[in-house]
């Protein structure tokens, strides 16, 4: 049989290209979309690599998430309608986080218990040899799955990541588009590019993603609802916004324990005042910290809103400073037995290679700072709020208790929502300077 | 116009829209970045041939979860290097048993590349384990390993190049690839056997 020549194939293909001008668009779909019930996200942390888990720093529009959930959860929410929260979370994308502008948000879930079924909509790795393959998403019928092959060295940034790694923010990114029903783009984008080892680029959106998500469940409605703002007193929420239905509302949460798939914490029926602006609504025992949306009554994705962080509980105490050594040993370190809430006062620090018999002063403050004093290293900025001296055991270790409803001066009141450095200066009558300081804790505070 | 022109004018349009959709270097995946020397360091061999088989293996419950699926195509022709018979194995996730069971994955060969009957150049590589504990010639960075070839008007085959960061770029005549293809391959050979390594 006489085959086509490519000549005259290749020759009509360049017309097509050059009919392909920049500025069009080279988005492709794949020809299913993800209904407003099903687009739950959560993450089976197996990730091996210490660099997929070793950004510790919480970041407080992603509440409660760090490491390789919080990387991903970054990606999903890149994806939103509108900017998540203040947008703020990662130092890439100038822009915020929140870029999709169409009527398609994920609903953040939080941890899974394992790697799923094909519609469990769960983020997990895969033990398996080196195939050429980064990642890759699976779409069964009604959900997807998304995995990442372990014979590569994952990083969870969240700023510049060494050129052997690669992004799991992006790949995430790139994934969950798949997820949503975009194709492989033409255009350098989200959708498009081969992930080199290094390449962060990928996380934010270009104009071809967004314009693919809003071809996909359309530009963001005016009527869709949209929350501005979430507050919690320890019982009750009150959302803040535009759109939501003055009856039957649906408030959805994040989970807050891990589960297989399982169903979104939600409240329904729930009222609106304010000409619908305003929500108030108790948190069932099943929420965590993570993203909050509201479903008026619908079956489009307009009908439910973009995701907007929400903190229940505390942010995990983190380790701000590293101790240094004293003449007896690698130093002091100092840790906090709490529950943060400022109404159960329940804080006490204890420290252990302190100088036997030595005395030792806690101190606090509202700012991180980082300045050689004496033997070791003063990590809280002025002014600084001494506790009640105490004096080290034997085995050099002491216990501070501290009392919130005494502060040492009325500017060292401890508040719900603060976040305040902790920190432990002790005698060591042999160590040239005489003293020296443990590390420091940055701990916040609840209600 | 004679129908025998408007049949040739409409095979002239279809290869150029494959072509547009494989061929144009902006086409990109979510796999390795790789040159065609980077291919054949990370691969055991490459084969041009028909696909004379596809099958798809589900494997309900592994260590790596329930659910996994593979596609396995088996092509029959030359190895790419030697141009000797061979008929080859290779395997990439995703696939369906039937209309009702399986996944699609998005990274595999799209449904018109791995179609039977297609002539296609294939990388595979040896691998015990490509999930779940299933062992095969993997199929190379997926879709990525897969390349389409056609002859053209003269009776020479091309293929067809998949775009920046592929190993088969632009497209080439299968002459030109073997011709660079062959230096490539035997390097990686000599390297492997002055590390002791079995041939493959």
């Amino acid at each position: 049989m006489r085959r086509p020549p490519l000549a005259a194939a290749t020759l009509a293909t360049g017309v097509v290209a050059l009919a392909l001008a920049p500025g069009s668009s080279s988005y492709d779909l794949l020809g299913h979309t993800l209904g407003p019930l099903v687009r739950d996200v959560r993450v089976f942390n197996d990730f091996e690599d210490p660099s997929a888990n070793d950004n510790l720093l919480p970041e407080p529009m992603f509440p409660g998430a760090v490491g390789a959930p919080l990387a991903i959860w970054k990606a999903a929410v890149e994806w939103g309608s509108a900017l998540h929260g203040d947008g703020t979370g990662d130092p890439t994308q100038q822009d915020g986080l929140g870029s999709g502008e169409a009527n398609f948000d994920f609903s953040w879930q939080g941890l899974a218990s394992g790697p799923g079924g094909l519609t469990d909509n769960t983020h997990s790795s895969i033990h398996a040899d080196d195939v050429g393959v980064l990642a890759f998403a699976e779409f069964g019928q009604g959900g997807w799955r998304i995995r990442y092959y372990e014979n590569w060295t994952w990083d969870d940034g969240p700023g510049a990541i060494p050129a052997q790694h690669y992004d799991l923010q992006s790949c995430a990114a790139h994934e969950l588009g798949h997820a949503l029903g975009l194709g492989h783009s033409s255009f350098l984008t989200t959708m498009s590019a081969v992930q080199s080892g290094g390449d962060t680029s990928k996380r934010s959106l270009l104009t071809d993603d967004r314009l693919g998500v809003q071809a996909l469940y359309g530009v963001r409605s005016a009527l869709k609802p949209r929350v501005t703002g979430a507050s919690w007193n320890g019982v009750t929420l009150t959302l803040t916004g535009t759109g939501f239905s003055a009856t039957n509302n649906e408030v959805w949460f994040t989970r807050a324990t891990p589960a297989a798939s399982g169903q979104i914490p939600k409240v329904t029926g729930v009222p609106s005042s304010g000409s619908g602006t305003l929500i108030t609504v108790a948190v069932p025992q099943d929420a965590g910290s993570g993203d909050v949306l509201v479903r008026v009554p619908g079956s489009s994705g307009a009908s439910l809103s973009n995701a907007w962080p929400l903190l229940i509980g505390c942010q995990p105490i983190v380790p701000t400073c590293p101790t240094t050594a004293n003449s007896a040993g690698p130093g002091a370190v100092l840790s906090a037995t709490t529950s943060q809430s400022v109404a159960a006062n329940d804080l006490v620090l204890s420290a252990t290679g302190v100088l036997p018999g030595q005395f030792a002063l806690a101190f606090y403050g509202s700012s991180p700072a980082s300045q050689p004093v004496a033997g070791g290293t003063l990590c809280i900025g002025a002014p600084l709020h001494r506790l009640p001296p105490v004096q080290a055991d034997g085995l050099g270790q002491l216990v501070v208790p501290v009392d919130l409803t005494a502060p040492p001066a009325p500017a060292a009141t401890i508040q719900p929502g603060q976040t305040w450095h902790f920190q432990l200066w002790y005698r060591d009558p042999a160590g040239g300077a005489g003293s020296d300081f443990s590390n420091a804790l940055a701990i916040p505070f609840c209600p | 116009m004679t129908p025998r022109s408007s049949t040739r004018t409409l095979r002239i349009a279809l290869v150029a829209l494959l072509a547009l959709l494989v061929g144009l270097p902006t086409v990109h995946a979510q796999i390795l970045r790789l040159t065609l020397g980077q291919m054949v360091e990370r691969t055991d061999g490459a084969v041009i041939g028909t696909i004379i088989e596809r099958r798809v293996t589900h494997l309900e419950e592994t260590k790596d979860g329930p659910d996994l699926f593979f596609t396995t195509l088996v092509v029959e022709g030359e190895d790419l290097a030697t141009g000797a018979q061979t008929k080859v194995e290779v395997s990439f996730p995703g696939g369906f048993v039937d209309d009702e069971t399986g996944v699609w994955n998005s990274e595999a060969p799209s449904a018109e590349d791995q179609r039977l009957g297609n002539r296609i150049v294939a990388f595979w590589k040896e691998t015990a384990d490509m999930g779940g504990g299933f062992a095969s010639n993997a199929l190379y960075a997926s879709h990525g390993g897969l390349f389409r070839a056609f002859e053209d008007r003269w009776g020479r085959e091309v293929v067809l190049g998949r775009g920046e960061g592929y190993a088969i770029d632009h497209n080439r005549r299968l002459s030109t690839l073997r011709t660079e293809y062959r230096p490539l391959r035997e390097e990686v050979e000599r390297k492997r056997k002055e590390a002791g390594e079995a041939p493959r």
